[in-house]
């Protein structure tokens, strides 16, 4: 099973552009890729360790957005591999990816393939809805995210079951 | 010469503060301030808003304790419409609220806490944190883990998401409880019990070891405040406010251990008179408001009061499930009899008894006839243009207060916070701590991690009490009184 995990605030702008991808590649696919989980959520938690850990679990694609680095030009989705970080762990606002992984492998002995497919996102104050940018590179994304998802697994009927799989949905 | 320490950020602690120790010129802790430098602003910003938004708004005043904020706000919009709200509602919604106990506590003990207990104050700082807990304790991280996972799932469960749930609304709640997720609950229970046992079982080795800890950590007399049940008992939703002071002795309600004596008398003040006995104060360093027991002004040292788990424990007279009442007599043990536990330190200790009581409570409720009843809300209009919910947040008593309009806009808010309460109480053990183990020119790592520790025997929720954005880098700065940087420090 693949587990994608979308994740930020809907409620700073640009910062929901990876729940809001997550959604909107989940209605688009309409249940034809097997053994995909998804998951929406306000924020990386330590709790998603054992999510990410669970035995049916092959793969993660966590999506995110972020701020184009400082005199980028034009910046489009990026669709990157990432490892375990054991760096910083501390529990707060901004558990990133790297460290989740580190939760697993540190906690579960379970290491998995994982991606981090991020927005590019330009305003991140307080309000609802995305800019005109992160909403234009949210059809890029979804097409890397599904390239993604048919590479790891074949798009088949979904059949989610409850036993030894992490809890999909948005949490 | 006179110089100051700031410890900036504090870390392992929710929200953003910094601390300034000051020096004197022979170079012993004079003062020390724990500063919030969070500005929120949610009571202004709310007017013009209808009350029925509130419990949405506000539950975004925090990411750790949001059900706290949906609950009071909920209430407080009970009152608006004036309603009763129906018995299953009420029931569901204390579920959701001692869920939100169990997470938040468990947060604070095994991610926050745990490995200054576990790995030592004067250990490694690289290694003392959750990491550093995962490669020596893994089974301790792991249970912490998922027992915090359990409080986030039960309000999953009822509310549809973990984090700011859309579900109690004025009236009552939004769904009801299905038999199938009744019992997806109670199969989780039995783990999260046997995980309470563990935790308790470190506690009580821990407040061995660290004896002198215990005895600076905030150990001072003060005031207590907390809700009860109308019969003295352990209250978390509801109920009645009761103040004691540093000899147990009752100052709002009837004494503690004893029944009604007079007519009319009874365990507490209703909540919604709250502004009889509490007042707000400011201070020009920090933007967290300093409220304090309004009878005791004139000397708003002698008025200050602690809130939270170690407050709840010390003003009730017993917690009624029977295991935490077992807990609840030992923790007793540790102050002279009759007397209120008053070193801050022992904040853990209670934290993890009211774990322990919330999921007895729990599992009580789910087995009620009613709790599946699809009866939640209760339909009315505006009928009272002055609202006010009081509950317990895992930090300590919660109020808000809506003035509405007719049409139910909102003319005014105000919101005391539970960490707030404590902030006297706060400012006043970190200077003890201070006093005790910062000497001037011997600064080491564990010296300033006590100061931070006994921040955290609060758990101090700083987004919610100052009602931020973005973070600071660590940065530690000695100061001259003339505002010259003499050394500073920058890691992270």
């Amino acid at each position: 099973m693949v587990l994608v995990i979308g994740y930020g605030n809907s409620l700073r702008r640009d910062d929901g552009a990876g729940v809001r991808l997550v959604e909107q590649a989940e209605r688009a696919c309409r249940g034809q890729y097997a053994d995909v989980c998804w998951v929406t959520t306000h924020q990386l938690t330590p709790e998603l360790a054992e999510d990410v850990a669970a035995e049916a679990v092959s793969a993660v694609v966590f999506v995110d957005a972020a701020a184009p680095p400082p005199g980028a030009t034009r910046v489009d989705t990026q669709l990157c591999p990432i490892g375990v970080d054991e760096s910083h762990l501390s529990i707060g606002h901004h558990l990133r990816p790297e460290a989740l992984m580190a939760y697993a492998r540190f906690l579960y002995s379970r290491q998995r393939c994982a991606w981090l497919l991020t927005v590019p996102g330009t305003d991140f104050g307080l309000g609802e809805g995305l800019s005109e940018q992160a909403q234009q590179a949210l059809e890029g994304g979804q097409k890397l995210l599904l390239g993604l998802l048919t590479r790891l697994c074949p798009p088949q009927d979904c059949m989610a079951t409850r036993d030894g799989v992490p809890e999909c949905g948005s949490i | 010469m006179a110089r100051t320490i700031t410890v900036d950020p504090v870390t392992r602690i929710e929200g953003h503060a910094k601390i300034t120790i000051h020096l004197s010129d022979s170079g012993k802790v004079a003062d020390a301030r724990f500063h919030v430098v969070e500005f929120r602003g949610f009571e202004k910003f709310c007017e013009g808003r209808s009350f029925w938004e509130m419990p949405g708004i506000t539950a975004r005043i925090c990411g750790i304790c949001p059900v706290s904020h949906l609950m009071a706000s909920a209430k407080a919009g009970d009152a608006i419409l004036g309603v009763r709200i129906p018995p299953t509602a009420e029931m569901l919604r204390r579920l959701m609220n001692w869920a939100q106990f169990v997470q938040s506590h468990a947060l604070s003990f095994f991610h926050l806490s745990a490995p200054d207990f576990l790995l030592g104050m004067d250990s490694d700082p690289a290694l003392r944190n959750v990491m550093g807990l995962i490669q020596t304790h893994p089974e301790v991280a792991r249970k912490g883990i998922r027992l915090r996972k359990f409080g986030q799932d039960v309000i999953r469960i009822l509310g549809g998401k973990s984090i700011h749930p859309s579900w109690a609304v004025p009236g009552g709640v939004r769904e009801p409880l299905s038999a199938e997720n009744r019992d997806r609950i109670a199969a989780m229970l039995p783990e999260a019990l046997e995980t309470i046992g563990l935790a308790l079982d470190i506690i009580r080795d821990v407040t061995e070891k660290f004896e002198s800890e215990v005895d600076v950590f905030g150990n001072f007399p003060s005031l207590f405040m907390g809700l009860v049940t109308p019969d003295g008992g352990l209250e978390h939703y509801d109920g009645l406010l009761r103040m004691i002071d540093a000899n147990g002795e009752v100052l709002e309600g009837t004494p503690a251990g004893r029944y009604r004596e007079l007519p009319g008398q009874q365990e507490g003040l209703e909540p919604e008179r709250y502004r009889e006995i509490i007042g707000e104060a400011v201070e020009p360093w920090s933007y967290l408001k300093f409220p304090y027991y309004k009878p005791y002004s004139s000397d708003r040292f002698a008025g200050m009061y602690r809130v939270g788990p170690l407050a709840r424990l010390n003003v009730c007279r017993f917690a009624g499930t029977p295991e935490a009442d077992r807990e609840l007599r030992q923790f007793r043990q540790l102050a002279p009899y009759g007397k209120p536990v008053t070193s801050s330190f022992h904040y853990h200790y209670a934290r993890l008894i009211e774990i322990l009581f919330s999921l007895e409570k729990i599992d009580q409720t789910l087995q009620h006839p009613e709790i599946t009843s699809e009866h939640v809300r209760s339909d009315a209009g505006v009928n009272q243009f002055v609202g006010i919910g009081a509950s317990e947040a895992p930090r300590g008593t919660l109020f808000h207060e809506y003035h509405v309009d007719k049409q139910g806009i909102l003319q005014k808010v105000n919101l005391i916070v539970a960490t707030g309460q404590n902030n006297m109480a706060m400012n006043e053990t970190v200077r003890q701590i201070a006093q005790r183990y910062v000497v001037a020119d011997k600064l080491t790592e564990g010296m300033l991690n006590r100061v931070e520790a006994g921040i955290r025997a609060y758990d101090p929720c700083l987004s919610c009490s100052t009602h931020a954005i973005g973070q600071m880098p660590l940065h530690i700065q000695l100061v001259s009184p003339g505002g010259e940087v003499l050394d500073e420090l920058a890691r992270g």
